[in-house]
């Protein structure tokens, strides 16, 4: 069911230290075969809400956006969620067959590694290609830039809106303060 | 009410009521991208959403991001329907002020969320303070979800809107169109 997949044709900010991988479509196969299988959606309840999810997996952010521009990298700031690995240890026994995934294979990786070190997980998966998969990279292309080359959604799998709380774990937070917003320069 | 101010006579939209605002001023998307792409200086879109939404969802890359209502998640707080314990949203306080800095006073305004709601409550919200030339664009930039349980499309957001009519939209970060503080 599950295929080869070689380290060289990692991209190396997918790889673990588990050496576990799949691809979206193995997953849900595997998930198919034994839907009592755990499947952890790692990004943010942002995403996991506006972007869609799929409807057996459960939600534990590893990090969070924060609204911090770095104007060196040229990106927004991410802070861990300092809860993820106990509210993972909460869900699923450290020897038990997790499969992982976040955008498009790269927080799920690092997530996986912290799990794996901080925890003694084993056993834990990371889905490549992710919910939404990579940028379509073809200038000529309509849809140049886009996220429609692989991942769970372009594989036609399910996934939906609708929320189950029972499958969310939300993060503690604190308030943000906002009122700075686009006073940057 | 439906008014309409262009070039290009066309029949009166159909405005979902969720989407109808006080000032009666309603454009399709592709008459948005018209507008905004002919006369840059003077005509915005104003994009509404959260801004998780401008980033993980995309956006239109000339939008300027202001968003109306802000997230919150505190397992101790209330919740919205259909969301889980403790997730709410929060209007933001600034909203009118930042448009106000964002743009001059007898610019155009149009104005985009996912599906046109929050984007008429936002321009209710400025006409009160006074804007006169504010749109929604119907249908925002997701459009409303499929209803046909028969389609494997049912319930996604395919059925109208900014980027199912095949309008120009992207991930990219443009901090000074963004909803950013700087980093410590």
């Amino acid at each position: 069911m599950i295929a080869e997949h070689p380290i060289e044709t990692i991209a190396p900010a997918r790889q673990t230290s588990l050496g576990l991988y799949v691809t979206a479509k193995e997953a849900y196969d595997m998930w198919q075969a034994d839907p009592g299988l755990k499947i952890l959606d790692v990004r943010t309840p942002e995403e996991f809400v506006f972007v869609g999810h799929a409807p057996m997996a459960t939600n534990v952010p590893f990090a969070l956006q924060t609204y911090e521009w770095d104007p060196e990298k040229k990106a927004l700031r991410w802070e861990l969620n300092p809860e993820f690995v106990a509210a993972v240890q909460a869900w699923a026994a450290p020897d038990e067959q997790i499969l992982v995934a976040c955008r498009s294979g790269g927080r799920s990786a690092m997530a996986i590694n912290m799990l794996a070190k901080a925890a003694g997980f084993t056993n834990a998966w990371n889905i490549l290609d992710g919910w939404e998969g990579s940028q379509v990279k073809d200038p000529e292309s309509v849809f140049d830039g886009m996220r429609m080359k692989n991942g769970w959604k372009n594989s036609g799998l399910p996934w939906t809106y609708e929320i189950d709380p029972d499958r969310m774990t939300l993060p503690p937070r604190q308030s943000r303060t906002f009122v700075a917003g686009n006073e940057h320069d | 009410m439906t008014t309409h101010e262009g070039h290009n006579p066309r029949p009166a939209l159909d405005v979902p009521e969720s989407n109808r605002t006080a000032l009666g001023l309603y454009v399709t998307p592709e008459e948005a991208y018209r507008m905004a792409t002919a006369e840059s200086e003077r005509v915005h879109i104003l994009d509404v959403r959260t801004f998780e939404e401008y980033i993980f969802v995309g956006h239109v890359e000339t939008a300027k991001n202001i968003p109306l209502v802000f997230p919150r998640y505190d397992p101790a707080g209330p919740s919205m329907p259909g969301r889980p314990p403790g997730c709410s949203g929060e209007l933001n306080p600034d909203f009118v002020v930042k448009v106000k800095e964002a743009v001059g006073p007898d610019d155009t305004i149009l104005v985009m969320c996912a599906t046109g709601g929050r984007g008429a409550m936002a321009v209710n919200m400025l006409a009160q303070a006074g804007f006169t030339r504010v749109f929604n664009i119907v249908n925002g930039l997701e459009g409303d979800r499929v209803d046909d349980p028969g389609s494997v499309y049912h319930g996604r957001h395919m059925r109208n809107g900014w980027k199912n009519a095949g309008l120009p939209w992207g991930y990219d970060f443009h901090p000074d169109l963004m909803w950013v503080t700087p980093a410590e």
